[in-house]
């Protein structure tokens, strides 16, 4: 069974690089990044990943709005899309489940345990 | 599910801890600035919103890395510096304790891998 592919979105290169890292080694999977909502609008329309991981706050184009623009666009719209925040008060995520993403993740993370996290939230078997 | 051996990851985390360390300290460094500035009462808004979203960032990274409790104080001084709360002088010199806290945490670095990375 090919490696799951799995679409980065951080601007924060500290963060993009320990959640890449924890993905790659501990969960075995193929790791895109972009720095940016843009870039991962793009990025995700072009390679189609299985899953995208999605930081909530970001200069110009945010998580809520890049999850938005990708649900615009038919080409990105099935792709289950997982929200990274650092915000841990319920409400916030509440609000941000109920934007239809496939699950919310906070940060900081276990490097060891964030691809059992994700995996249980797409249903993915490891 | 892994498909590296933990001492590997625990390696790599130390790797990224330098790789980032000089990043992490200058975050810390504007904490103790807005800090500084609460305690002289100079506090400007500008500073304010750079301090509390340096400290969004630590608290977001800081227990990924191996650094928990230093995710724990990030996290009360973003609440501390909010934009709606009003600091008083107690708040200044709760401020200072996080932040020296906050900078003793960074330049002690990650705790062993064996314990958790998760900070509430």
């Amino acid at each position: 069974m090919p490696a799951k592919r799995v679409l980065l979105i951080d601007d924060e290169d500290d963060i993009r690089e320990v959640a890449r890292m924890s993905l790659e080694m501990v969960g075995g999977w193929d790791v895109i990044t972009a720095c940016s909502g843009i870039e991962g609008l793009e990025k995700a329309a072009a390679e189609r990943p299985d899953a995208v991981l999605l930081d909530v706050m970001m200069p110009v184009l945010d998580g809520p709005s890049t999850f938005a623009k990708l649900q615009e666009n038919e080409a990105t719209r099935s792709i289950p899309v997982i929200l990274l925040t650092a915000k841990v008060q319920s409400a916030d995520k509440r609000r941000f489940a109920e934007l239809g993403v496939a699950g919310v993740l906070t940060k900081p993370f276990d490097p060891m345990l964030l691809p059992r996290h994700v995996s249980e939230i797409l249903g993915w078997k490891e | 599910m892994s498909a590296s051996q933990p001492s590997h990851i625990s390696d790599a985390l130390l790797a990224l801890w330098e790789q980032f360390r000089v990043t992490i300290m200058g975050r810390v460094e504007t904490v103790e600035q807005a800090s500084a500035a609460v305690s002289r009462g100079s506090l400007s808004p500008e500073l304010r919103q750079k301090a509390e979203q340096e400290a969004h960032k630590l608290a977001g990274v800081l227990g990924s890395l191996g650094v928990p409790e230093g995710s724990r104080i990030a996290r009360a001084i973003e609440q501390l510096l909010q934009p709606q709360a009003t600091l008083d002088c107690q708040d200044a010199a709760r401020l200072s304790e996080y932040a020296s806290e906050l900078r003793r945490l960074a330049e002690r670095g990650p705790e062993a891998r064996s314990s958790a990375a998760h900070a509430p």
